[in-house]
């Protein structure tokens, strides 16, 4: 499938209208439009992600090229019991986005190295053309989702901040803090669990 | 041994696929459920062998699929708390523009080899379009022109390293293909082989040697205790000369050459083995990274094992509390 001058590929009003299921299935069947209807759905998230996790631009784009071309390739593998499309690509993201963060703490690291957080605050969207609904609905995802997190007591926000975004596993967890890997395990699942609850009394739940 | 005295790696390293009765430091609970590395697996905080044996389980335990469900759509949501950046458009295009390249090497690849004998062949050789264009009697050497004579002599000349160039690549092209079909029997075979393990294989870690403490070992036995799989990864890049490492078993204090394991550039690799008699009938299983002579197993030092001791000495008359399926 050649990519036309201008970077589209001609979506046909019917593929927008599909499921993010559907689309994920015609992509695993060959068919580059509906990968590209996703992407231009979620890139912008998974970038973001991509971004917080490994702090540097080109590298975040790397890894959002890489994603979306390995669900491309995986999409049959694809099941939606198992949970939603933008859930199982965030997972490939933050695969690829820890590996690369597990390369680099291997290597020596330049003194001016700057936290993901920041470098994500510097070059992140100010809203200006975006879809003013979507702002919106995102603008109160994130506030409920970012709260839900601030509500968990400090140990378990942080067993699930170094797993998630130092990509560090619950035994380098347990010698990082100094505690018990049982500990470790009981915060993390404790975490989620409340997590979940708080999130769940929301209604908060991807499409 | 004792279960108390066995080394907790090598009680972490044991689990039965679809058991009943596990007891260790993995986690696993009884019958064989893996709750407790579920929100480390949906965090992305389980070391890989941990990974292997959730993603196994799940593939047939729908509970703990349903349990892996519910957190990984939790976790999902944490990326939604980030502020919005935009990438390149330059990405897009480098994206596509590789989605089709793979498409085009994946459709030549799948071309029947009758489909490609019809393709218009890309390299036409010198010689043929001046024979089939000029009358017999004017190509004939004796009426040739000087100028055409020259031509034909430099046609002759080009002609023959670009037929060798021609039938070498062809050479290369069969000897490729024949590669290829060789690592699809291959993977065929070692996915036959899994296939057939079934609920009651059981995997044994091998412990790293001096040699590279940061190897890591499996062996996937299947239920009749005979027929099993070794993989190890060396988690390094392939810098040693070797490619290639032999497993050996001990019995009655032999070295027993099983199968050899060639490791790719990435240091991983996998070979099945079968065995004469039951697993548990042999001491201890090495991985050897320098050539080892068939025999006395005392000539065999630590110095040249890669991986290997399952707990100490499998199939001894001590070694009882190991129980082995």
């Amino acid at each position: 499938m050649a990519m036309p001058a201008g970077g589209e590929l001609g979506q046909s009003p019917s593929f927008i209208e599909l499921s993010d299921v559907d689309l994920i299935g015609r992509a695993a069947e060959g068919d580059a439009r509906a990968l590209e209807v996703l992407y231009d759905r979620y890139s912008s998230v998974v970038f973001s992600f991509a971004l917080r996790l490994v702090g540097d631009r080109q590298l975040a784009e790397e890894v959002l090229q890489e994603a979306f071309f390995r669900s491309w390739q995986q999409g049959s593998a694809f099941s939606a019991k198992r949970g939603t499309f933008i859930t199982w690509l965030l997972s490939i993201t933050h695969n690829l986005a820890i590996d690369e963060i597990r390369k680099r703490r291997r290597r020596p690291q330049k003194a001016e190295s700057e936290e993901p957080e920041a470098v994500l605050a510097a070059v992140a969207d100010t809203g200006a053309g975006a879809d003013v609904e979507d702002e919106v609905w995102l603008g109160a995802l994130r506030e409920t989702i970012a709260g839900a997190l601030d509500q968990l007591p400090a140990p378990q926000r942080e067993a699930i901040e170094l797993a998630y975004y130092q990509g560090l596993t619950q035994r380098e967890i347990a010698e990082t803090l100094q505690e018990p890997l049982g500990t470790i395990k009981t915060r993390m699942r404790l975490g989620l669990q409340k997590l979940r609850e708080a999130l769940g009394s929301d209604g908060m739940e991807l499409a | 041994m004792s279960e108390q005295s066995r080394r907790p790696s090598e009680i972490r390293r044991r689990y039965r696929i679809g058991g009943s009765t596990v007891a260790s430091d993995l986690d696993v609970g009884p019958g064989g459920h893996v709750d407790e590395l579920i929100p480390g697996y949906a965090l992305g905080a389980l070391d890989q062998f941990e990974r292997d044996v959730v993603d196994r389980h799940v593939r047939f335990c729908e509970r703990c699929a349903d349990l892996l469900a519910e957190d990984m759509r939790t976790v999902g949501l944490i990326p939604f708390t980030m502020p919005r950046a935009t990438p390149s458009p330059d990405i897009k295009i480098a994206l596509f523009s590789r989605i089709e390249q793979a498409q085009r090497a994946a459709a030549d690849a799948s071309l029947p080899t009758q489909a490609r004998r019809g393709l218009p062949r890309a390299v036409t050789l010198p010689a043929s379009r001046p024979v089939a264009a000029v009358p017999a009697d004017i190509a004939h050497p004796r009426f040739a022109r000087r100028g055409d004579s020259r031509f034909s002599w430099v046609a002759s000349a080009l002609s023959v390293p670009l037929l060798v160039a021609l039938v070498a690549s062809g050479v290369w092209g069969m000897q490729l293909r024949g590669q290829v079909a060789q690592q699809s029997a291959t993977v065929d075979q070692l996915q036959a082989q899994l296939a057939n393990f079934g609920a009651g294989a059981t995997s044994y870690s091998l412990s790293p040697g001096t040699l590279a403490p940061q190897a890591e070992g499996e062996i996937i036995l299947g239920a009749d205790q005979k027929n099993g799989m070794v993989r190890i990864d060396l988690n390094s890049k392939q810098t040693s000369p070797a490619t290639s490492y032999e497993m050996m078993v001990v019995k009655d204090g032999k070295l027993v050459p099983l199968t050899e394991v060639k490791v790719d550039d990435h240091g991983v690799g996998q070979a099945p083995f079968q065995l004469d008699q039951p697993f548990s009938n042999y001491e201890s299983v090495h991985v050897k990274a320098k050539p080892v002579a068939t025999g006395d197993a005392s000539n065999s030092t630590s110095d040249d094992t890669l991986l290997g001791n399952i707990a100490g000495s499998i199939g001894s008359s001590n070694s009882g509390s190991y129980a082995l399926p």
